[in-house]
């Protein structure tokens, strides 16, 4: 059994990645921060519970994940979206446009999958966890996971192809959403 | 296997999968070699997951985020570490029944602050911060006044003023110190906006001697960013690892009225 890896040591090899993930799943750098620093302070006070060093990782998205829920509750009620059948749309591809993407488009698209998909979707691309660990990272079974990641990808191509259409292919003029559209999706704004 | 089912299984299969794949995996991709046109889509599928992964990649958190995670983490420590402190001092009483233990751990006996009693504030400062501090709060507040209020009711009235602009930004705390024989106190603040942390050790002006100045210096110390001014009766050093722009701390009227030089 591995001991848990202290405090700085925890920060330094994930604050960049969970915080990624925040940021995918609030959409804003403040509310990022807020649950990356969240996280971490639960860890202070819990992580001590964990035995196996070994489920630091997991421990700290899954831990953020129900954070981003818990705050989210007590901000709105999502209508629910029923899942689809994962399907593979392959049109044919354009990979020099997609190698041309910057950080702040790709957030952005991140952010406006709905959100079944958007979890598992941003730990499926911050390549950290291997499927069945998203999946128990987020509490949802394996099968599950494995739809939503399937689906939230032909979703993300979808927004950024729509993007890419609505404003050229270069993906550098991309702009964001009108500040009132970014807030109605915030769900903690 | 089916094709449906093949296809997906290699779509939600990470990097990490990939470098380690499961029968399940393994199975769905010598499924799917054996349909080109699908083999060929998932090539680029994965191609084009490649290229977001390394985008959202180069995404990374505001400045003096770690920062902030660690000091608030301590601030939170605190209470735990002094029951552990008690129960441990309570032990050693038990055993060793010798006074000589307890005397170890008063305050301001070990801290870097005292070892470099002969170096400047912000050389102390600096080494503190780099070596010494365990992120520790004597007393954790939001805001200056309560921290204030706290140190009042310690017996240090009037050990923070730094200026009314420091009133409108939010604490985490504070650790008092020995430094030259005389109380140090630091403050932790979080700046609006970006959030980064900035600490700002508070002495008595005496203790800083000839390098006491009123006017806001602005310097670089070790890796720290650095500012050093005086007010009223106490010298005051602040320290963060980002710049700190004189155009925003004009902004924040730190000191009242001073007006920032830059040291080279």
């Amino acid at each position: 059994m591995v001991n848990p890896p202290d405090m700085e040591e925890l920060v330094d090899l994930h604050q960049a990645t969970l915080y990624r993930f925040a940021l995918g799943l609030t959409g804003s750098v403040h509310h990022a921060a807020d649950l990356t620093q969240q996280t971490f302070l639960l860890w202070a006070t819990k992580g001590h519970q964990l035995r196996d060093g070994t489920k630091a990782r997991s421990w700290l998205f899954t831990t953020l994940h129900r954070e981003f829920l818990r705050m989210r509750r007590h901000e709105v009620r999502h209508p629910h979206t029923d899942l689809e059948t994962a399907e593979m749309e392959l049109p044919p591809e354009e990979p020099e446009v997609w190698s041309r993407l910057d950080g702040r488009t790709v957030v952005e698209a991140l952010h406006a999958v709905e959100e079944p998909f958007r979890p598992p979707l941003l730990l499926f691309y911050l390549e950290e966890l291997p499927y069945r660990e998203i999946a128990e990272a987020l509490e949802v079974p394996v099968g599950t996971i494995m739809s939503r990641i399937s689906r939230g990808k032909t979703l993300l191509r979808q927004h950024l192809r729509d993007a890419m259409s609505e404003h050229g292919s270069d993906p550098k003029i991309l702009r964001l959403p009108p500040n009132d559209a970014l807030r109605r999706q915030d769900p903690m704004a | 296997m089916t094709l449906p089912g093949a296809r997906l299984v290699v779509s939600a299969a990470t990097t990490a999968d990939l470098a380690n794949p499961s029968q399940e995996l393994a199975a769905a991709l010598e499924f799917l070699k054996n349909h080109r046109d699908d083999w060929t889509a998932w090539q680029q599928e994965q191609q084009r997951d490649q290229a977001i992964a390394r985008t959202f990649g180069t995404v990374g958190p505001p400045p003096g985020l770690r920062d902030q995670i660690l000091a608030a983490q301590g601030a939170q420590h605190r209470p735990q570490a002094r029951r552990r402190f008690l129960l441990a001092w309570a032990a050693g009483l038990a055993l060793v029944a010798g006074a000589g233990i307890a005397t170890r751990w008063m305050p301001g006996k070990s801290d870097a602050l005292a070892a470099l009693r002969d170096g400047s504030l912000a050389a102390a400062a600096s080494h503190f911060l780099d070596r010494e501090w365990d992120h520790v709060f004597d007393h954790t507040a939001g805001t200056l006044d309560d921290l204030r209020q706290f140190l009042e009711r310690e017996g240090e009235p009037g050990a923070l003023d730094p200026g009314d602009g420091f009133d409108r930004l939010s604490t985490l705390g504070c650790r008092r110190f020995s430094w030259k024989g005389q109380v140090a106190v630091l403050v932790c603040f979080r700046t609006a906006g970006d959030g980064t942390i900035v600490h700002v050790i508070s002495v008595p002006r005496a203790a800083v001697g000839p390098e006491a100045r009123e006017d806001l210096d602005l310097f670089r110390e070790g890796r720290w960013h650095a500012a050093s001014w005086t007010r009223g009766g106490r010298a005051y050093v602040a320290l963060s690892s980002q710049p700190l722009d004189p155009g925003h701390w004009s902004r924040t009227r730190l000191p009242d009225g001073g007006v920032p030089t830059q040291r080279t």
